[in-house]
């Protein structure tokens, strides 16, 4: 009896980890909210600074996600047929091209509107610090592990 | 003790004694107990196993679609507006492997330019 209760408790702790690990889900506005405060205190920016540059720098992250998103979904459902066609491996690897070319015009563009906010000097500084807190919270430093997920 | 060299040996053992040896012995051993084993039906240990799997299967699909129905958490005010036909625990996924891309690409970049 004793034995069974045990094997069914760890049937049913396996069950609730592996039903919550396939739910987990990640908080953008946190995760804009941290990157923020990150960049605020790494780049030195002032109050004037932040109010101008961040709503500019999260627009630039989420026009980058609607283009990656929408080519991503495109490239989801081709991968999900079960025989493709040259014309959907053409459509995957120029799609690539696409995306980066979409990309960098972007970020052209927002470069232009973050110049009228801050200084070449901090933009710079900027850049440095997206990335140290990308690597930091995607464990991208070399190390292994899970990455910031809740 | 040298006359005493032809005397007879006065130590006699019954006849056949030693042939018979073995099946007296085990002739005097007690009975050997039949220890019956309980013989349990297949189907019956099966059964078990199939009921407590049924069981966990139904608790983690009852699990999984209470979690499906609570999704959006307090304070998530993430505007999905543009993408109607999609799920925001979708998009939410899809954001968390964009960002993610990202940040590989940034290491990688980092690594290549020695930074």
């Amino acid at each position: 009896m004793k034995h069974r209760l045990l094997s069914f408790l760890i049937m049913l702790v396996c069950t609730v980890t592996f039903v919550s690990a396939q739910n987990r889900h990640f908080d953008v506005d946190d995760f804009k909210k941290k990157k923020a405060e990150y960049i605020i205190k790494e780049v030195g920016l002032t109050d004037a600074e932040a109010k101008a540059f961040i709503p500019l720098s999260n627009e630039l992250l989420d026009k980058r996600f609607e283009i990656n998103h929408n080519i991503r979904s495109k490239n989801r459902e081709i991968r999900e047929k079960q025989t493709r066609t040259d014309a959907d491996y053409t459509h995957m690897i120029e799609s690539s091209f696409d995306l980066r070319e979409k990309e960098l015009q972007l970020e052209k563009e927002y470069y232009q509107k973050f110049r009228k906010v801050l200084s070449p000097e901090k933009i710079y500084k900027f850049q440095r610090a997206e990335s140290k807190f990308m690597k930091e919270t995607f464990n991208k430093n070399g190390q292994k592990g899970k990455p910031g997920r809740k | 003790m040298l006359e005493n060299k032809n005397k007879k040996n006065p130590f006699t053992v019954p006849e056949n004694y030693f042939q018979n040896f073995n099946a007296e012995i085990m002739n005097n051993l007690p009975e050997k107990e039949v220890k019956k084993s309980k013989t349990m039906p297949l189907w019956k240990t099966v059964s078990r196993w199939v009921a407590v799997a049924a069981a966990v299967t139904g608790m983690a699909f009852v699990g999984m679609h209470y979690m499906d129905n609570n999704t959006q958490q307090p304070g998530t005010t993430a505007d999905y507006s543009g993408y109607a036909s999609e799920d925001s625990s979708t998009l939410e996924n899809d954001y968390y492997l964009f960002l993610e891309e990202d940040a590989t690409r940034m290491a990688y970049r980092d690594a290549i330019f020695n930074e």
